[in-house]
């Protein structure tokens, strides 16, 4: 059986609007949730019961990244623009999959100083439900 | 150089069926130039080219030159995210040595 799976090499953060350019490392994607309900009776046994709540909603995505002086720096509480993740494209992929929808950058940590270490900045962004956020797989020829 | 831009697209579910809404960007397929086949390079945004990581940064101007022509609106070259090779020069620059110095 051929073997499956891949790193994250290649992989990529893109800001429509204000095109970003960050030196990224490391991309940490939010869990997409949705609560659930307990509906359990007084005739209800062993487990609760639960249903589903109406709205799903989708957690923080964070990017490490090597601090770049000279670079544009992500602005916190600036104007809500798509923004996507792309993963890397495997063989065979014409689009690679993508995760996507409009956000707003909500922290930014400038690099601590140290010596003997790189400097690394880290960002952390919102989808804001606007439009979006949607994960779409890869499209194969 | 050949170029194909697809609307990138946000399907959203409603009562009355699956709704396209637009995420006012174009995914941009480039053929390659050995296999001839279509390959995502990037996405056009408002007014940028935004290359996927690791595209190389000498075909960025060509590719917006292009995206512009086809949408007909001015599009500006966006800063390659660096490759691998890239990103550990940036490190060892950064780190305060040459590639010579790390072997």
């Amino acid at each position: 059986m051929a073997l499956i799976g891949d790193t994250g090499q290649g992989m990529t953060a893109t800001f429509g609007a204000s095109s970003l350019s960050l030196s990224v490392t490391e991309i940490t994607v939010g869990a997409i949730t949705i609560d659930m309900l307990d509906v359990s009776t007084l005739a209800t046994t062993d487990f609760q019961e639960l249903i589903s709540s109406d709205l799903k909603k989708i957690g923080k995505c964070k990017l490490k990244y090597v601090f770049v002086a000279s670079a544009t720096a992500p602005v916190v509480g600036g104007a809500a623009e798509t923004m996507t993740i792309t993963y890397p494209l495997f063989t065979g992929n014409v689009a690679a999959a993508n995760l996507a929808g409009t956000a707003q950058f909500t922290d930014l940590k400038l690099p601590d100083g140290k010596l003997g270490e790189v400097m690394f900045g880290e960002c952390e962004f919102q989808y804001n439900g606007d439009t979006g956020p949607t994960y779409t797989k890869a499209t194969t020829s | 150089m050949k170029i194909k831009l697809q609307p990138h697209v946000a399907l959203t579910k409603t009562p009355w069926g699956i709704v396209e809404k637009s995420l006012n960007q174009d995914i941009v397929l480039m053929e390659n130039s050995e296999t001839g086949k279509m390959v995502q390079c990037g996405y056009v945004g408002d007014t940028h080219f935004l290359p996927l990581s690791g595209f190389p940064q000498e075909l960025c101007d060509a590719v917006a030159t292009e995206c512009a022509k086809q949408l007909g609106k001015p599009v500006s070259a966006g800063l390659a995210p660096p490759g691998l090779e890239e990103l550990v020069a940036i490190v060892n620059a950064n780190a305060g040595y040459s590639e010579d110095e790390s072997e």
